[in-house]
């Protein structure tokens, strides 16, 4: 089996906000072609670290590595700009797409950075997800819940990304469009890009990821395959909360 | 039997453009039935200069968020910009710092000074000279967005501390004119020229017409930027959404600048037509044009560049067409009762702006 | 001899319009220092004060001097009983400025405090433009652009005119010592403190069940009847009124100048920002030429309000806001 190659990795960051540290020295990996899933209770800094990896917030130590020309970089001090052209992508839990441009202008505004190859990721993004195609010149404000995320992931695509952090994807949504964003997670996953979630749907998240990590009170709990987190009863307890 | 609920649902799928259009026709006719069908079609036209303004204060407020006070006076420095440009004899007499002296402006000195082209008032000199100004003002703009709005957002004033800011620089605006200048009343080179007469009972100053298709056109160009452009559509998407315009990779104080340099070139357009069409400017032009423009961009929605021109549109004729009924003087006063009453009944403006 | 006379004259008209504007800024200090109000017509209760007091207190008009007001006549004379030996009309001036004032605040603030910052801020602009427009147009009421002069002197009997303005400059300096305790007192009582709590965050204080609304409304009302009271000082000393006295850069702005420059939320700063800020304004006429320029003032202000916003948005003496360490700008 072919060795997979890491593209990111997490090593003992502390972060937070101003006067409070809310990450006590976490570290993740991803690897090439995965989908990693973090889980645990509210408040537990899972959103702090997506939004320290994605440079929204300055680590106050440790170092975040991530692949660029085939080689770990560290980007603890990269602007948004530069991220997101080295490969970097970010989805916001809520407001993720600009509501009154059309479908087709919120794609455009992800691919801002680079114009060549533009109506080439369009369509590709219109091959992955045909109803935006349809609906390419509404509004985005008309689009329902599980369309804007879909929208709201496929902006975040367009730059062929290597890896894509998603802030808690299902949060707000329906219980029957929870299972629909999970597949069109998977959609973009089959795409060939990583992603990096955040999850309060832990089981329905786990279930379809190839690895997990728990972080509780800023630190690092437990990890393991998806599977395996799923059937650890302790986790499930503790962290799962019969979901 | 259709109920009313029907009604409201049928009247609500209506676009607005076609409403807009009809309310035009039955309020123009509704000016002939009254007889004031004349100063219907001033008020429409001075409506459309408003509306330069207006825009500029409304993308100003969604992108930049906050109430830019120092618009009139960025009018009416507009007109001193592109007087010493523009002015065959520029006179400068009661200020403290020369003894009165006079000069010629730059584009007469070069030989243009063709007055009176056509049917308008004004000449040559006078329409080259607006370029000038919009860019002089432009970079006025960019200045003090880099070391002073910016620097107060940064530091996460409130919205009355950048407004009062905006005030500040104002008074400052127009002190600096003031004592350039001096406080008297400047006019471009003119000619007088007669009403036109459109029939049907309408006569208007021909440099009206100048100004109304000036103002559609350059709402018709900041139409196309907005929609058609790259730099168009990430200053609406900053509008919507500055947050993730910035994780998009937008950068977001680029849109700023570009929202400044554009609400600046509308301003000073705005300022000087409204100069020529008056037949005269002041330092105090400003504060006189602010009331009418807030207004507009009220009546039409915050944040909403249609509404902001469907506004000035409307507040310029209720301002002319209130002459008829009440002492011409308090013209600003209407202006500011439509603002008033669109605040406390629907605050989000005819076209839905934001809050 | 004569010199230091001079000085002391000069100086005492100094204090008399420093004092006059330090109590408007006493009134802008509890609209905004204390509140959070953003209140720029300033000039609409200046007017309404010093015209109701004037308009109270004049003799009654004459066609000779092209006086077409139709109010005053004499009301000391004419209220025979109210013999005293003082003239307690300049009470009832003043009464009745704090009246007016008050009213006015009641229904202007009824109306807009419900508005956003900037918004009510537009509307107290176009509030004082009304007013001052309605002086202007309305001749019958205080005789328009004509403006009403011979404003009699508070207790001018009592002075001869060469040492009156010492008399009057004391008088202000003790009315605002007045002021000051009053308006301490109010800002330190539960009152106040609840006021505050609007000022740093109206959400959280609206959260707590505190009806925000009234409590602004009567922070409006006591700002606008104070500065009324200033207004009513400025009639008598400065015994003419007419429109333009109250242009938005004598009456409004300089007025925040002044609030920012002493720094705001503090009683004290508001006070010496007017005796500073009108220093400035005035000893600049001792300057050579140039800089003596009136028009120059106009930048000068607006120089010193911006400059001061971004350099030391506290003023002087204020007190330094508590930055929100979330490293976010704020939102409102």
């Amino acid at each position: 089996m072919k060795k997979k190659h890491k593209i990111l990795e997490v090593i003992n960051v502390f972060s937070g906000y101003g006067e409070t540290e809310i990450l006590h020295g976490v570290s993740i990996e991803i690897y090439e072609n995965e989908i990693v899933t973090i889980i645990g209770p509210n408040g537990c800094g899972k959103s702090t670290l997506m939004k320290t990896i994605f440079g929204l917030i300055r680590a106050t130590s440790g170092n975040i590595n991530f692949l660029i020309n085939d080689k770990l970089t560290s980007i603890n001090n990269f602007d948004t700009e530069n991220l997101i052209k080295k490969g970097l992508s970010y989805v916001p839990q809520s407001d993720n797409i600009f509501p009154s441009l059309s479908i087709e202008e919120n794609l455009e505004m992800g691919s801002f950075i680079k114009e060549e190859g533009m109506s080439d990721s369009i369509e590709s993004m219109y091959d992955l997800f045909p109803i935006l195609k349809e609906k390419r010149k509404d509004p985005a404000n008309q689009l329902s819940g599980g369309q804007r995320q879909m929208l709201a992931f496929a902006r975040a695509m367009m730059l062929k990304p290597k890896l894509i952090i998603l802030d808690e994807p299902s949060a707000g949504l329906a219980p029957n469009l929870v299972n629909s964003v999970f597949e069109t997670i998977l959609t973009i996953h089959k795409a060939g890009v990583s992603v990096l979630m955040v999850e309060q749907n832990a089981k329905a998240a786990l279930e379809r990821s190839n690895r997990g990590y728990v972080l509780a009170t800023g630190e690092n709990k437990a990890d393991g395959s998806g599977t395996n987190l799923l059937k650890n009863k302790e986790i499930a307890s503790l962290y799962l909360g019969g979901k | 039997m259709i109920s009313y609920k029907q009604i409201l649902n049928y009247f609500n799928v209506i676009p607005t453009y076609i409403k807009v259009i009809f309310s035009f026709v039955i309020s123009l006719g509704l000016s002939f039935i009254l007889g004031v069908q004349d100063l219907y079609v001033h008020g429409l036209l001075i409506g459309t200069v408003f509306a330069l303004g207006a825009i500029g204060i409304t993308l100003l407020y969604s992108i930049v968020k906050f109430a830019h006070v120092a618009h009139g006076d960025f009018m009416t420095l507009a007109a001193y910009l592109a007087f010493p440009f523009a002015a065959s004899v520029i006179k400068v007499e009661y200020v403290s710092y020369a003894e009165n002296f006079s000069f010629t402006g730059l584009f007469p000195l070069l030989g243009l000074d063709q007055v009176g082209l056509w049917i308008f008032t004004f000449g040559i000199p006078t329409l080259l000279a607006i370029p000038v100004a919009m860019i002089i003002l432009a970079l006025i703009a960019v200045l003090l967005e880099i070391f002073v709005y910016r620097k107060l957002r940064n530091r996460g004033s409130s919205d009355a501390m950048l407004a009062m800011s905006s005030f500040g620089i104002a008074i400052l605006l127009r002190g600096a004119v003031q004592t350039i200048f001096g406080t008297q009343l400047r006019s471009f080179d003119r000619i007088s020229k007669p009403f036109l007469d459109l029939g049907l009972g309408i006569a208007i100053p021909p440099d009206l017409i100048f100004l109304g298709i000036s103002a559609v056109i350059l709402c018709f160009i900041t139409h196309y930027i907005l929609q058609y452009t790259k730099i168009g559509k990430s200053m609406r998407a900053t509008s919507d959404n500055p947050d993730l315009a910035m994780v998009t990779g937008i950068n977001v104080n680029k849109v700023i600048i570009n929202t400044w340099i554009l609400a600046a070139c509308l301003a000073a357009c705005a300022g000087i037509l409204v100069s020529i069409f008056s037949a005269q400017f002041m330092p105090q032009m400003g504060w006189k044009l602010l009331i009418p423009i807030f207004a507009a961009v009220v009546l039409g929605g915050v944040g909403n560049a249609y509404g902001a021109f469907i506004g000035a549109i409307i507040v310029g004729i209720s301002m002319e067409v209130s002459t008829e009924y009440i002492n011409p003087a308090y013209k600003l006063a209407i202006a500011f009762t439509i603002m008033l009453l669109v605040l406390l009944v629907k605050p989000r403006g005819l076209l839905g702006g934001k809050e | 001899m004569d010199f230091i006379l001079s000085i002391f004259n000069y100086l005492s008209t100094y204090i008399v319009i420093a004092g006059i504007y330090a109590i408007f800024s006493l009134g802008l200090n509890i609209h905004w220092g204390y509140t959070g109000i953003f209140n720029i017509g300033i000039s609409a209760f200046f007017a309404l004060g010093a015209y109701t007091a004037a308009i109270l207190t004049s003799s009654s008009p004459s066609p000779e001097m092209f006086e077409d007001f139709i109010w005053g006549g004499n009301l000391p004379q004419n209220m025979g009983f109210l013999n005293l030996g003082i003239d307690l009309w300049y009470f009832v001036g003043m009464l009745g400025a704090i009246l007016i004032c008050g009213i006015a605040a009641t229904i202007i603030g009824w109306i807009t405090l419900k508005l956003r910052d900037d918004y009510f801020a537009i509307s107290t602009l176009g509030l004082a433009e009304t007013v001052r427009f309605i002086f202007l147009n309305e001749k019958w009421l205080a005789n328009g652009s004509r403006g009403m002069y011979r404003i009699p002197k508070f207790l001018g009997e009592w002075f001869p005119p060469a040492y009156y303005n010492y008399f009057y400059g004391f008088f202000i300096l003790l009315l605002i010592f007045i002021l000051y305790l009053i308006v301490q007192r109010a800002i330190n009582s539960p009152w106040g403190r609840v006021l505050k709590a609007i000022r740093e965050d109206e959400i959280a204080t609206a959260a707590g069940g505190k009806n925000v609304f009234i409590f602004k409304l009567q922070s409006f009302v006591l700002g606008a009847c104070i500065m009324g009271i200033g207004g009513v000082v400025y009639a008598h000393g400065i015994r003419y009124l007419d429109p333009l006295t109250f242009d938005p850069l004598m009456a409004t702005f300089i007025i925040w100048a002044m609030l920012m420059v002493g720094g705001s939320g503090n009683n004290k700063g508001a006070i010496i920002g007017a005796f500073i800020v009108w220093a400035i304004w005035t000893w600049t006429d001792f300057l050579p030429g140039f800089l003596a320029d009136p028009n120059l003032k106009f930048l000068m202000i607006g120089l010193l309000i911006t400059m001061v916003i971004v350099i030391k948005p506290e003023g002087i003496i204020g007190e330094r806001k508590i930055k929100l360490s979330s490293g976010k700008s704020k939102k409102d």
